[in-house]
């Protein structure tokens, strides 16, 4: 929101209601964080300050306004809750901004909450919120608590419980380990068709990809896709490994995780020495200690757990012993220049070596990034230069570098048959 | 004296291979990737052709395969050696491919100079 169009709707807010007070008006700074996540934050804050617009967005009404105060800091102002109500509100969005930036929810050790609160003489300045226990034992004290505003978990919205899943369907990205030349992984990708003749993929096949619930159901529903693939590899005499992504607010919350945890081990257990769980939407600053939480979460389910990360991240210590088997990026949507992105590939793959890790890397859609990917080292490469998707897993396949030149001589022999014909 | 085209990324690489080409007597040209390399040789069809094979936009064996085709005839040495892993493979297929002759990084001068004689003889 501009700054101009924010004053007209902080006017339009305190003075559409005569009870509106300084006691709603706040500030959720961040400078804690940043502290916190330390020289990264230059590399994650316009993700940051996305994921901080989001969640404010998220959790107010539509007459609430609120605007950025500076680098640091938003300033929100509520038309309708009591001064209690709105620190508490404001406490709760700190908390999700923490656990979505660095998958902690111990807000009061990372952000500041403060209120626009008068001094006798009239002047005006931010105090700090008191703590959340306080807070919400005060509340109860006046009974005024709307209980659902404590949960941090969503509430499950008409958006979450309408998925259309006949929509959604699943096609396989079958994944190079280039030590072996061999395909042995393929990766489940949930796809939607959105009516030009162009499809949707991932989390974006939601109607709502932000919706944790949604997100959660769209977990469980590969997690259900990859049981009927197996069997369907198992008839057929084979043998290969799936990955299946699951996104991080999917363990982050415990009684999703409960959920989705109980359905793979009741669906997929049997398969456990050929399930490979990906990690998928880890926020950017996420501690050792959390990776190690929802790792352990899902591990002993699966024959590997590995996680995605930006192109740019580089800080990898201790993810081995967090459990991690590998890391990996997803360049299919990188903008930048195939040398920019091979300079990131290079320093990507060498981080993740160091700290003995594998890593793989996804969408890689030219024959020069292949080429790139495999002198980086990357252990596990996919993408259109070197493989299609296809509709259904059928076993584990050889697959050379040689091959991988193939379709260029393929399209050579036709060329020259094409001249041949022309000639005659 | 030849007509020879260094098709590599580095700047560095570039500068050494045309220091030390044209100190043995011969012209010589660059182009930072496989894509200016083909598009220089339909316009100035060089005796020879030595590229890296890892590049972005059109890496080296690609080139090749993409050279040949154009000219059959064209001398080609590969280069690499820059990379982590596996560029002895990447090599290898760039002989299949078409190059005459290839030389893992770091080579001496007297190697290069030496592919180039027996390329152009």
């Amino acid at each position: 929101m501009k700054n101009d169009e924010f004053i007209k709707n902080l006017d339009k807010a305190l003075t559409a209601n005569s009870t509106v007070s300084t006691g709603r008006v706040h500030l959720v700074g961040l400078e804690k964080l940043r502290e916190m996540i330390g020289s990264d934050w230059d590399r994650i804050k316009d993700r940051a300050h996305q994921i901080v617009r989001s969640v404010i967005e998220s959790r107010l009404s539509p007459q609430d306004v609120f605007t950025a105060y500076g680098d640091m800091s938003y300033i929100i102002v509520f038309a309708n809750l009591g001064k209690e109500e709105a620190q508490l509100k404001c406490t709760i969005i700190a908390q999700e901004i923490c656990g979505r930036l660095i998958g902690n929810q111990s807000a009061e050790d990372f952000t500041d909450v403060s209120t626009l609160a008068a001094k006798d003489e009239g002047t005006l300045y931010f105090k700090k919120v008191p703590s959340i226990k306080n807070l919400v034992s005060d509340l109860e004290k006046k009974a005024k608590i709307d209980k659902r505003e404590i949960s941090f978990t969503p509430v499950d919205t008409p958006l979450a419980n309408n998925i259309d899943f006949s929509k959604i369907r699943f096609i396989f990205r079958p994944l190079w380990y280039v030590r072996h030349e061999v395909v042995t992984t393929f990766i489940c990708i949930p796809v939607r068709a959105v009516g030009d003749g162009s499809y949707v993929y991932g989390y974006n096949a939601l109607p709502d990809p932000t919706n944790p619930m949604a997100i959660a159901r769209m977990d469980s529903h590969i997690l259900g896709c990859a049981a009927r693939e197996f069997d369907k590899i198992a008839e057929k005499g084979k043998s290969a490994l799936l990955s299946v992504p699951v996104h991080y607010e999917t363990l982050a919350e415990s009684s999703r995780r409960k959920v989705y945890v109980d359905l793979c081990s009741k669906l997929l257990s049997r398969h456990r020495d050929r399930m490979v769980f990906e990690l998928v939407e880890l926020p950017d600053g996420i501690p050792q200690t959390r990776i190690l939480d929802l790792v352990s979460a899902v591990s002993f389910l699966a024959r590997a757990v590995t996680a995605n990360f930006s192109l740019n991240h580089k800080n990898f210590s201790d993810y081995r012993s967090a459990g991690l088997h590998a890391v990996g990026v997803d360049i299919y949507s990188e903008e930048r220049s195939e040398k920019e992105i091979m300079r990131d590939m290079d320093n990507f793959a060498g981080a993740a070596s160091r700290n003995n890790l594998k890593t793989y890397i996804h969408g890689v859609r030219t024959t020069s990034l292949k080429t790139a990917a495999i002198a980086s080292g990357f252990d596990y490469i996919d993408g259109y230069a070197l493989t299609s998707v296809i509709d259904s897993p059928g076993g584990a396949y050889p697959l050379g570098l040689k091959d991988s030149y193939l379709p260029l001589l393929e399209w050579d022999e036709a060329r020259g048959k094409l001249a041949a014909r022309a000639n005659h | 004296m030849a007509r020879i085209l260094v098709i590599d990324d580095e700047e560095l690489a570039r500068f050494t291979l045309r220091e030390i080409l044209q100190s043995a007597g011969h012209d010589v040209a660059e182009a930072t990737n496989g894509n200016e390399g083909i598009a220089l040789q339909h316009s100035q069809h060089f005796d020879l052709i030595i590229t890296d094979i890892i590049m972005p936009e059109k890496e080296g064996v690609e080139t090749i395969i993409e050279l040949k085709r154009e000219f059959p005839d064209l001398n080609i040495i590969g280069i690499s050696g820059g990379g982590r892993t596996r560029n002895l493979d990447f090599l290898k297929l760039a002989e299949q491919y078409g190059a005459k002759k290839v030389l893992t990084k770091p080579f001496t001068e007297d190697e290069l100079l030496e592919c180039v004689n027996v390329c152009l003889a």
